[in-house]
Formats: structure tokens, C-alpha cells, sequence
């Protein structure tokens, strides 16, 4: 198991990306180690934490592991913050959360997280809203180390008010706009299990994430028409060819 | 946590014989319940050969409805990222597999939202909502204070972005005095800049071009205009004719009682 430490002046350094379990090839670029390392040595106290994955995809053992390690003070980003932002906030983990959705997907609402917004328990929750859209363009743009991302949007709903990140532009050539930045820490994103699903903002997160975990086998499974949906960020050399060829879509 | 509950989808494979019976059951008599009208009159607002952006739950029972009836060509788009997805079964949410496997491809949602909706390829959107004004603002939000909530719903998701960037936008939500409010605790979603149609259990609503409301177009059957100005918390305008919603065919009702069978 490989033990090098993450180079603090070189984000995009390749040990900082870490795969848990074992699927990924020997030659890949990166850190193989177990769930409970990763989160030990990448999530710190106080940390923001971006969890990406959709439904199927949702980092649910990561989220498990950062409870069971007894995290503090986190910052959690989620575009839809669903059963796993829920169980991390009743557990006491997350000070902040950053979200544009916070419910169970075709469930219902998130019981502990309204008990932590409406009666502060078991610790008041900060939390700063967005719209999928906003939040999706700030991943956009923190991946490409830009400042801040650009949308329509925003300015006529009441979202304006409460969320201090985002904050109206006026376009120089035509009207206004709008813009919202945020910076975060580390990166856990979603295992693509059956190669099926959406790959959500997994890739705007791996670019954005100065430390990045991931499971084994998102690196070189696909889901259909994968051009298009999810590319690597440049971590997996001997992969990534196999990633721009085209796949022969099978029915069923 | 809701446990003891009963589930408001059926989940395909687990109590889908279950529910096939029960709905066997009602099938034989026409009755039909508020909820059944309410997705049928908004699957037959979906136009064959659209594209239409779809939210989990009714909007997309609607939609499952719509494909198998009058509208087999329609391209179905999901803010997960699944493009012309064709669902057998209604999904149990917006990332579920069997939209992916059955689209025509899937995109990411940063693409999905600046792409398809920003770039105004979506013709129509279906929205549920919490509260909803005379002008067809929707609360998704808080209700109370947004610093300290009543209760705290899910928040804005993808909807304001759908209605700000679709053609036409179509509500659907239950209505009670409490829904259709004359005040909003939050605005989460502003009006659609096109044509807004409101569906209830009690009737449908249209936006009027001239004054920018909601006014009722057509009642369900069985549905007076009085009850829906009791369950409305603003003077609700009238069309100058008011219009009952054709009742549920009985092939509408099988096909939607398959649908929510899981079958």
C-alpha cells in the first residue's frame, strides 16, 4: 500500500487522488488504500467536503466512515443533499451544509435535517442555498479555477437575500447575470456500480477537490454514451483511452 | 421515520402484487380518487413530440401516462441527465437506473442545466410545489420564517431554473388554502416568462395575459367553482366560462393504476 505523502504545493499531484479497494490498475497514478485511510489522512476536522453522486451513486460508505471517525465541524457540499447529508448532520459531523435540494428522492423530506434547521439539534446547522443550476456552475467553474461560475437565474427569487455567495453581475455587453464562488477541500465521489445512472457533478467535483477519493472501477467504467458524460480528469493515463471509445449501447 | 406508513409509490418488485390487487379492485367501479384526476388532466397537458422536462413523483407518473396514451413520441428529459428516457414503470426517483438505461443518452448535470435548460431546448416543464400564489409563484422552500421554519422542505432544486428557461411550465400540487396562499413564505421559483398552467385535485387554472393571474378555467367533475374559491386564499378569478375536465376514461384509469402498480 503506498504511503506518500500528498504534496501540499501541487494540487493536481496524482497522490492526492486515492482509490479504495483494489480494482484500479497497478499502473494507474494514484494511492491505493483502504476507505477508513483515506478518510483518516484527507478529512480533517473543519474541512469542506464535497460528496457528489447521484441516488445510486451516493457516497454512502464514505459518509458512513466520516461518522464513524467522529468528523467535526465539516462543511458539506451537496447539490441534492439526501439520506446520507441527513444521517451525517444528526450525527453532529456537519457545522454548514452547502445545497440546492435537501430531501429523500421520491421519498419525502430529510427528518434530521429539519430537526437541525428548525430546533438546532443536535448542533445548530448553518446552511447557504443554492439552485441545482447555481451550484452546478460553481463546480463548473471551481474545476476550471475560475472565480466564480455565471447564470441566468437566481435574481427574482427570494435565494438572493440569503446566500451571500451569490451575488448579481451585470454582463458588459448586454444585461445582467449572475455569479456565485465557493473553495472546498476534498472530493468524494460515487461509484459507478452497473454502469448506469448519471454521473452527476462527479466530474466538476474530482477537478474541483484538491483531495480526491473515489472507489475503484469509477476510473474505468462507463456509463453509455460516456463521451459525453463523464470524462477523467487527467489522472489515468493507460484508462483513458479506452474512455473515448465509443461503446456499442446494448439493449437491456 | 414513516415506517409504518404506507409508501407513496408502489417499490417495483417488492409490493407490486400487493397493489395490483388492491387496484384490481377499485378498477372494477368508476370511481376514481383527487389524485388519479389530477395526474390524468396533467398527462394530457403533455404534447406528443415535446421535449419535457419532468420531476419525480406525480409530474412523472404523468409523464409515464402520457407516453403509453396520446404521446408516444415524446422525448422526456430528467435533471440527472437522462435525455429521451423511455420508463416502463414510473421511476421511484429522478437518478433512477431505469431512466439511464432506457435514454437516448445521458449528459451531466452541469450540461443538463446550462445546455438543455439554459439553452432553451425544453419545451415544457412539469413542477410540484409546496405554495403557490395568484400570480403562479411557487414556494418550495420554508414555511415560516426562512431563519426559523415551521418546517423546512426540500428547497429549490432544479425548478427555478426550469421555469425561468422552459416554454411553458405546468404545476401540479394539491389544493388547499394553505397551498394556494395569497402570501408566499419564500419565493423559490418565479413565474414562468411563458404560458403557466396549474393543475389541482379540484381544477385547472390558467395565467391570464392580461392581468398575469391565475384564473380558473375548468373544473373536475363533480367540483363546484364554490369549493374551489373555498380552497382558494386569494379572490380567485374566473374564465368567463368555466369548463368541467373531461371525466378519466377507463382506459386512462387502468393504464394509471398499472403505472402505479409497479405492473
Amino acid at each position: 500500500m503506498a504511503t506518500s505523502k500528498a504534496n501540499p504545493t501541487k494540487w493536481y499531484s496524482h497522490a492526492h487522488v486515492v482509490y479504495w479497494h483494489i480494482v484500479c490498475s497497478p499502473t494507474c497514478v494514484g494511492k491505493l488504500t483502504t476507505l477508513r485511510e483515506a478518510i483518516l489522512e484527507f478529512v480533517h476536522d473543519g474541512d469542506t467536503v464535497a460528496a457528489e453522486g447521484f441516488s445510486h451513486l451516493v457516497p454512502f460508505a464514505a459518509g458512513h466512515e466520516i461518522i464513524r471517525l467522529e468528523r467535526r465541524n465539516l462543511t458539506l457540499v451537496r447539490l441534492s443533499a439526501d439520506l446520507i447529508a441527513d444521517q451525517m448532520v444528526g450525527m453532529g459531523c456537519v457545522k454548514r451544509l452547502i445545497f440546492s435540494w435537501a430531501g429523500n428522492p421520491g421519498l419525502g423530506l430529510l427528518h434530521r435535517f429539519r430537526d437541525a434547521v428548525e430546533n438546532g439539534w443536535p448542533i445548530p446547522l448553518q446552511i447557504e442555498e443554492h439552485n441545482h443550476a447555481g451550484l452546478a456552475a460553481a463546480l463548473v467553474a471551481g474545476a476550471a479555477r475560475l472565480p466564480f461560475g455565471v447564470l441566468r437565474g437566481y435574481v427574482e427569487t427570494d435565494l438572493v437575500q440569503y446566500t451571500a455567495t451569490v451575488t448579481p453581475i451585470t454582463c458588459p455587453f448586454t444585461g445582467e447575470m449572475l455569479a456565485s464562488r465557493y473553495r472546498r477541500q476534498c472530493a468524494i465521489v460515487g461509484h459507478h456500480r452497473r454502469s448506469k445512472g448519471s454521473c452527476a457533478c462527479r466530474k466538476e467535483s474530482r477537478c474541483y477537490g484538491r483531495r480526491n477519493l473515489r472507489p475503484p472501477g469509477t476510473c474505468g467504467q462507463q456509463h453509455r454514451a460516456s463521451f459525453l458524460g463523464d470524462l477523467r480528469c487527467g489522472v489515468c493515463p493507460r484508462r483513458r483511452p479506452s474512455l473515448l471509445r465509443p461503446r456499442i449501447l446494448r439493449p437491456g | 421515520m414513516g415506517c409504518h406508513l404506507a409508501r407513496s409509490d408502489a417499490i417495483f418488485g417488492m409490493d407490486g402484487g400487493q397493489r395490483l390487487a388492491v387496484c384490481s379492485r377499485v378498477s372494477r367501479s368508476s370511481e376514481y380518487t383527487p389524485d388519479e384526476i389530477m395526474t390524468i388532466a396533467a398527462a394530457r397537458k403533455f404534447k406528443n413530440r415535446a421535449t419535457c422536462f419532468v420531476g419525480v413523483g406525480l409530474p412523472s407518473v404523468a409523464a409515464c401516462l402520457a407516453r403509453a396514451l396520446h404521446a408516444p413520441d415524446i422525448v422526456l428529459v430528467y435533471e440527472s441527465g437522462a435525455v429521451g428516457s423511455k420508463p416502463a414503470r414510473p421511476p421511484l426517483s429522478i437518478a433512477d437506473g431505469e431512466l439511464a438505461d432506457t435514454a437516448d443518452f445521458v449528459v451531466s448535470v452541469p450540461e443538463m442545466f446550462s445546455y438543455w435548460l439554459q439553452g432553451r431546448r425544453i419545451d415544457m416543464g412539469f413542477l410540484g410545489a409546496a405554495q403557490i400564489d395568484r400570480f403562479g409563484n411557487v414556494n418550495s422552500t420554508v414555511i415560516g420564517n426562512y431563519g426559523f421554519p415551521k418546517v423546512r422542505l426540500p428547497g429549490a432544486g432544479g425548478a427555478p431554473q426550469i421555469a425561468r428557461c422552459s416554454r411553458e411550465i405546468v404545476v401540479v400540487l394539491r389544493q388547499t388554502p394553505r397551498s394556494f396562499v395569497a402570501q408566499l413564505d419564500f419565493l423559490t421559483t418565479a413565474r414562468c416568462q411563458g404560458l403557466t398552467t396549474v393543475i389541482s385535485d379540484l381544477g385547472i387554472f390558467e395565467m391570464d395575459p392580461v392581468t398575469a393571474e391565475l384564473k380558473l378555467t375548468s373544473c373536475h367533475p363533480a367540483v363546484t367553482v364554490a369549493r374551489v374559491r373555498e380552497a382558494t386564499a386569494w379572490p380567485l378569478k374566473t374564465a368567463d366560462l368555466v369548463g368541467e375536465t373531461p371525466l378519466p376514461t377507463p382506459l386512462e384509469l387502468s393504464v394509471l393504476r398499472g403505472l402505479n402498480a409497479g405492473a
